[in-house]
């Protein structure tokens, strides 16, 4: 455990410096040349799942992070349709192609679209927030990451298997079985969970059609709060 | 992978010297960039057929000066867009406008992934298949949007909301039917449903008996869906040149613009072989027989490739015969008649699936009982949407 | 060959980013893309768990898979009401909206 420690944390230096050392080196060629051998050397230094995740999950956090960070909530909203494609790509990493092309399509298709639509009906004023919350925020995440972080170096089993993307052939197999078990053991949970999700279409849709004279039926009074 | 056709010259030399977990990645990766460039072939002719049919049926010529009868006229265009300029709008987004474009060409092009050009011979072969394809193309209709917003444009901000639209009520057909055919083959592998499409009295599953000649309706909505995920022209709302210039594309320009239309024409080619696939028998010769050549990868190849460039020559048809739909017109055909169809005759489809399902009796009898129902609840349909238009109207 | 370790960090990475979201921002629309990133941290977490031990059950999968189509429903309603408030009080940003009671002393 300690080696692969070792190797993810040499890994993430070496790829936030690696920018940086590029820089000084104008030639295109050189600069290709430089770019084999290192990609080449991440492939023989760790193996090629690893040195394929470790880019993939560096952007997902970046593009996380802009997702939150960014002023603009429309470049939110892309950012966070690039990071949830990439972790959907992740998951192939992981044995679970089938929740891979279901994340895909219901984050990148769904759930993306969506927000990008709100993003575009919706007015956007920035708001300034105030020194005390970011404060505030910035300690209890630092606190809780920490926190969690000590957990899962402590407290997790040993691994009883590994997975490579070598075992792609085995994908039938397993999404076969996944099916089988989804349809026998939460059998029961299916019709509750399309239940929830027509409820959720119908909401919407009654939600959308709402008139705003309805809306001021309810007693909300429009025109004294727009300060 | 040792039954690959291309195991012998291409992968046995590389085990050599390939450590264990880096076999299947390269293996796959090589497979499939020697697959998608033979697409990527089509992309440069497939344009040229499709103009010159065109011409034909409107009298003119075509493009005839480049090459012989004009054969080299997209290659011609597409080097002349690569060395033009990239002009982008000032206050454009540059991260939208890079996005868009890098989204639907990356997409496009890892979708050929799980698509067989015969027995074996196919670069991923992996669990989910066709699933992959749907999800991968799930991510179009965002990116167009991006790209339109991101322009700065008012065509091209309008052009995306329509495009958005416009993929989204055609998606939701699209899987709908696609999925009838996976739960009876009982597999996501294109590859399985092309194989049991091949045996010995089995049909394609666009008329077969088998399925109790439902596949006409699916096969019919996939059809339509996937001429409208392509864009072209009965549904190239979003680029309804008299109102939007070029929809969400406007803004695009050099190997943007080369890009963007590339991508168009690979849509409308997996697209045709994923309706091959699913409805048209794959790479199978000869429908109800098993023949001996059938089996030999070449003739799979060809045959497939023939069948590539009918549904080419079917598409440029249809966009010289037909008129431009309304907006209204297109939605409404999208979610008022296609899904619905594609839902009975998906329910229909199901009846055929083996071992039967909640267990109801299986046989021929209940069979035909189950498609004949499903015949006579989709013309009903169909005749009550007709008068309530007419009655409107 | 990866070490599970990998997937748990970025599992970790993404909460923090999305309880930071949830905790500073005030704007709706951005508060609800938090939500999207917390919920698949777990989705990261029950997904890396099934896979390392031992794929004979599927119970994280079948987490993840429900864990996905609540958070596509909950998308859907909360962009809904959100739209809804934005026609009604013109405005977003969660600490402006009220019907009841005086405005914040921060105006």
């Amino acid at each position: 455990m300690a080696v692969s420690l070792t190797l993810f944390f040499i890994t993430l230096g070496v790829m936030l410096i690696f920018p940086i050392i590029m820089r000084f080196f104008e030639n295109v060629f050189l600069k290709m040349i430089l770019y084999v051998i290192f990609s080449g050397g991440l492939v023989v230094m760790l193996g090629i799942d690893a040195a394929i995740i470790a880019p993939l999950m560096l952007l997902t956090v970046y593009f996380a992070s802009m997702a939150v960070a960014d002023p603009r909530v429309m470049r939110a909203a892309i950012y966070l349709l690039m990071a949830m494609v990439l972790l959907g790509f992740i998951y192939i990493f992981l044995n679970s192609e089938i929740l891979m092309a279901l994340h895909i399509s219901v984050y990148g298709g769904g759930i993306a679209i969506l927000i990008l639509f709100a993003a575009v009906l919706i007015e956007e004023n920035t708001t300034i927030i105030d020194e005390q919350t970011m404060r505030t925020g910035y300690l209890i995440t630092v606190i809780l990451a920490f926190t969690m972080g000590i957990l899962t170096f402590r407290g997790r089993p040993e691994a009883l298997t590994t997975t490579t993307i070598a075992s792609l052939d085995d994908g039938f197999a397993l999404v076969n079985d996944f099916s089988v078990f989804l349809w026998t053991t939460y059998n029961h949970v299916i019709p509750f969970l399309a239940m929830l999700i027509l409820g959720a279409l119908i909401g919407a849709v009654r939600l959308a059609l709402t008139d705003k004279e309805v809306i001021n039926e309810l007693g909300v009074e429009t025109e004294e709060v727009s300060s | 992978m040792t039954d690959s056709p291309v195991y012998e010259p291409l992968i046995q030399p590389l085990l050599s010297f390939l450590p264990d977990n880096m076999i299947v990645p390269v293996v796959v990766s090589i497979t499939t960039l020697l697959l998608a460039s033979w697409i990527m072939i089509q992309q440069l002719f497939g344009p040229w057929v499709e103009r010159k049919i065109m011409a034909r049926m409107q009298g003119r010529r075509g493009p005839s000066y480049v090459g012989w009868k004009g054969i080299l006229q997209i290659p011609a265009d597409l080097l002349k867009l690569i060395f033009k300029e990239d002009v982008m709008p000032r206050r454009a987004d540059s991260l939208g406008f890079f996005v868009s474009i890098a989204i639907i060409s990356i997409t496009s092009i890892i979708s050929f992934g799980p698509l067989p050009w015969g027995t074996n011979l196919i670069g991923a072969n992996f669990g989910v298949g066709v699933l992959y394809v749907f999800a991968i193309f799930s991510l179009f209709p965002p990116a167009m949007f991006i790209g339109g917003w991101s322009s700065n444009s008012k065509y091209a901000l309008i052009g995306g909301f329509r495009s958005a639209g416009q993929l989204l009520a055609y998606e939701i057909p699209m899987f709908l039917s696609g999925i009838a055919i996976i739960a009876v083959n009982g597999s996501f592998s294109l590859m399985t449903i092309t194989e049991n499409q091949m045996k010995a009295g089995a049909g394609w599953n666009l008329f077969t008996p088998q399925l109790g000649f439902l596949g006409i309706f699916t096969g019919f909505v996939f059809f339509i869906a996937g001429v409208a995920e392509s864009e072209r022209i009965p549904f190239d709302i979003p680029e309804a040149e008299a109102e939007l210039v070029m929809g969400p594309r406007t803004e695009f320009s050099g190997w943007r613009y080369a890009l963007i239309m590339m991508v168009e024409y690979i849509h409308l080619t997996v697209n045709s072989l994923l309706f091959i696939y699913l409805f048209f028998g794959g790479y199978d010769a000869i429908p109800f027989v098993e023949l001996e050549f059938e089996r030999w990868w070449p003739v799979q190849f060809i045959v497939l490739t023939a069948k590539l460039y009918l549904f080419v020559i079917i598409a440029a048809w249809l966009r010289s015969a037909l008129p431009r739909m309304r907006i209204d017109q297109l939605l409404s055909l999208g979610w008022k008649q296609l899904l619905p169809i594609a839902l009975i005759a998906a329910i229909g489809t199901l009846g055929f699936i083996s071992p039967p399902l909640l267990g109801l009796p299986a046989g021929v009898m209940y069979q035909w009982i189950v498609s004949g129902s499903t015949f006579v609840l989709i013309f009903l349909f169909m005749y009550l949407h007709y008068r309530s238009t007419r009655r409107t109207n | 060959m990866i070490d599970i370790i990998w997937f748990l960090l970025l599992s970790i990475v993404l909460f923090s980013v999305g309880l930071l979201g949830v905790i500073t921002q005030t704007n709706g629309i951005r508060i609800l893309i938090s939500i999207e990133f917390m919920l698949n941290a777990a989705n990261v977490n029950f997904i890396a768990f099934n896979s390392y031990y031992g794929l004979v059950d599927f119970t994280g999968w079948s987490m993840a898979l429900f864990i996905i189509a609540i958070a596509a429903a909950e998308a859907a309603i909360g962009l809904a009401i959100f739209i809804s408030v934005y026609r009604s009080f013109g405005d977003i940003t969660l600490g402006n909206i009220f019907s009841l009671g005086e405005a914040s002393e921060a105006e």
